[in-house]
């Protein structure tokens, strides 16, 4: 008996050798003759060596670039909350009910910040970087070994060991698992299909402006932006009508991210496309977070997910987005030019921001120059989308509820003093709009206690919430109401940067 | 026959292993999995429950919250918690525990009246999340409130405040989070009492005169 087990073992290993060798011989062959995939093959090994990426092809052939490396995640981990979500539900035995599922559509189609950390709350939430069991329940599935939630969206970016992370691998094993509707199951994967579909479909994606794909290609799939980082994995049908998958990862990747990415799927979805027709990327869609990036080498998944992580997990290399010095302002790209008449409809689109009023091109030109910098940079364009700004006569203010703000007076010539004093009265709309995680009040309103206000402006003496908004104007514009007590600075700056993701001083 | 039998026996012993092995790991597993949220502390009827996930809840800042009782707790006992701070009261007849918070200026508070705990006032945010429970969740509790102000001193000009006096609680929270800065407890009252006694934090901000000799009002 023992011998046939032998011998059964022996050949199964010959056949192995033999396939494999079969396998590396038809590469060679296959990359020694005309490869359609050469110029994608091309493109991925041009990515920066700190990047990632892994194309599935439909035969099966694969084309990476570190693949089986951590990358943070960005937005791309709201697939795996959105399987939790439902797997929570089966498990209750109990229906995602209409309300979830409305927030599970916005975080996935709206890339809803709000909607993911509530819906991480309802699993139970996370905590110094280590989430509820709910939370990861998916993520811990063997198919996603390098994957890790440890944190809400947006929490303390100034701890990268704390940071969702996940593989190219993983990513894919994802869209595949997807695809063969075994996320959770049949109808949870169809429901997730369809929400991803309506995102493409609907181009209600703001994260994906661009897309080289048709919309006959099918695409499902999720971005995720954080400073000039960005991720995008999906899968779609190619030009042949196969399916493909793919998984990109660059965390620190500088303007002109978004257009190589998406002159990798074009080569994807076509091997035999040029990429030079594609539209140039006119606008700049980021969502910023965070001044630092961060990669993860060999930092291996071992055991449970509330076991603490190897050591190699935690030394992570930081660097500021787009190479800058962490106070200096790192160029980003040039506001396009719009025409003054579409400033104030343009600042509403791009921005969230309604402008009120009659308000004159010079200093809508201002706001649109400014917001358009701060939503590459920070986080700023995201916490305050949806606030009305509404032109007043008289002094600027958000007493009521909503923002006032003048454009005569002093602020008629001082941009500096104009555009410093507008993010001032944003500023109270963050402090009294956002939630304490997203808006740290509660670290700013401490630190105000024991150094008082960071300005000379004289309602901060005493009033904690005008001394929030005067640590977000200094942080945005280094000019706000008051003028700065540069010796306080350094206690803000550090809450400041984990709010806006970047500090201009 | 007999081999046969003893071979039967081992492979019944070996499966009872395995199957205890299984049942062991099935076990450790279920032991070792992390509380779900829980939404209702064990704490007494009386006071209002911190709608924190459990987490949370066992941070030791919170441990003076569930061992005291409104009209239960004496001073005596209060005098045997280390983490309490007595304190010269604010309030003329009354003594004062204090208890840190997650806002610097603005401790989790105790007052007591005739050596028994009278008021106290606690802060059910976490002070490394930043996370506090949502004010639904207590209006599902407790219904609507009998008065509600808008204005806190320490929570700003927009922060309301929620008062059930007939049932001894209050809440201060933010009305576009939802998020409850405060929750205070104290002997079932009417709405005047309570804030005779009680609501000096409510501040009404709309009849404020400003006076901006730096700078604009802003």
């Amino acid at each position: 008996m023992k011998k046939i087990i032998f011998l059964i073992l022996i050949t199964f290993l010959i056949s192995f050798f033999l396939k494999a060798n079969e396998e590396s011989w038809n590469k060679k062959t296959h990359a020694q003759s005309n490869d359609p995939y050469a110029s994608l093959k091309a493109a991925v090994n041009a990515m920066p060596s700190n990047s990632g990426a892994l194309i599935v092809l439909p035969n099966g052939e694969t084309i990476s670039k570190n693949p089986n490396e951590q990358f943070p995640t960005f937005s791309v981990i709201k697939l795996w909350i959105a399987a939790a979500v439902f797997y929570d539900a089966k498990n209750n035995g109990t229906q995602v009910n209409d309300d979830t599922l409305g927030l599970i559509t916005s975080m996935l189609t709206n890339s809803d910040n709000t909607a993911t950390n509530t819906l991480i709350n309802g699993l139970g939430g996370c905590s110094n970087g280590r989430c509820d069991v709910r939370v990861m329940q998916v993520a811990d599935d063997d198919s996603y070994p390098r994957t890790y939630i440890r944190r809400e969206m947006l929490e303390t970016a100034t701890r990268p060991e704390n940071d969702n992370l996940t593989s190219p691998q993983d990513a894919v094993n994802f869209m595949q698992n997807l695809i063969n509707k075994q996320i959770v199951d049949e109808e949870t994967s169809n429901k997730i299909i369809s929400i991803l579909q309506t995102r493409t479909t609907s181009g209600s994606d703001p994260f994906k402006p661009n897309s080289p794909l048709p919309s006959s290609a099918d695409f499902i799939g999720k971005s995720g932006i954080l400073g000039q980082g960005k991720n995008d994995v999906g899968t779609f049908i190619d030009a042949s009508g196969q399916r493909i998958y793919f998984a990109i990862f660059v965390p620190n990747g500088g303007i002109g991210t978004d257009q190589a990415i998406s002159n990798i799927e074009q080569l994807i979805y076509n091997p035999s496309s040029t990429t030079t027709t594609l539209p140039p990327t006119t606008t700049s869609t980021s969502i910023p977070g965070t001044q630092t990036s961060v990669t993860a080498r060999s930092c291996v998944k071992v055991g449970t997910p509330t076991e603490p992580k190897p050591a190699i997990c935690n030394i992570l290399t930081t660097a500021p987005v787009g190479g800058g010095t962490g106070s200096t302002p790192i160029a980003g790209q040039p506001a396009p030019t719009v025409e003054g008449s579409q400033l104030s409809a343009t600042i509403k689109e791009q921005f969230g921001i309604e402008m009120r009023g009659a308000w004159d091109q010079q200093h809508l030109q201002w706001i649109y120059e400014k917001f358009y910098e701060l939503k590459q940079q920070t986080r700023f364009i995201e916490l305050v989308q949806g606030e009305p700004v509404t032109l007043t006569a008289g002094i600027p203010n958000q007493e009521t509820g909503f923002v006032e703000m003048s454009q005569t007076g002093a602020y008629a010539s001082d941009k500096d003093y104009f555009i410093g004093t507008l993010i001032h009265e944003l500023g109270h709309a963050i402090y009294h709009n956002k939630s304490m995680a997203g808006n740290l009040t509660g670290e700013v309103n401490n630190v105000f206690d024991r150094i008082r206000c960071i300005s000379t402006y004289s309602r901060c003496q005493g009033d904690k919430t005008e001394n929030y908004p005067e640590v977000i104007a200094f942080c945005l514009n280094n000019k706000a109401v008051g003028s700065m007590h540069s010796e306080k600075w350094p206690q803000y700056r550090e809450i400041a940067v984990r709010i806006m993701g970047f500090c201009y001083n | 026959m007999k081999t046969i039998l003893l071979r039967f026996k081992l492979e019944l012993f070996l499966l009872s292993i395995v199957t205890l092995v299984i049942l062991g790991f099935v076990i450790a597993v279920v032991l070792t999995r992390n509380p779900a949220p829980s939404d209702i502390s064990q704490v007494p009827e009386s006071i209002p429950p911190l709608l924190l996930p459990a987490r949370t809840i066992q941070e030791s800042s919170f441990s003076a919250y569930f061992k005291t009782e409104v009209g239960k707790t004496s001073e005596a006992d209060l005098r045997k918690m280390p983490e309490l701070q007595e304190k010269t009261s604010s309030k003329a007849g009354l003594n004062e525990f204090t208890y840190n918070s997650a806002f610097a200026d603005r401790s989790n508070t105790i007052f007591t009246e005739d050596s028994l705990v009278a008021f106290k006032r606690v802060i059910p945010v976490n002070s490394q999340t930043w996370e506090a429970p949502q004010m639904s969740a207590y209006e599902d509790i407790y219904g609507i409130a009998e008065a509600q102000h808008t204005g806190s001193t320490s929570h700003g000009r927009f922060a309301k405040t929620s008062i059930y006096a007939t049932k001894g609680v209050a809440f201060i929270f933010n009305p576009s989070t939802g998020e409850v800065y405060e929750i205070q407890s104290f002997s079932p009252t009417t709405v005047d009492q309570y804030i005779a006694k009680w609501g000096e934090d409510i501040h009404d901000y709309s009849n404020d005169v400003h006076e901006e000799p730096e700078e604009q009002a802003l």
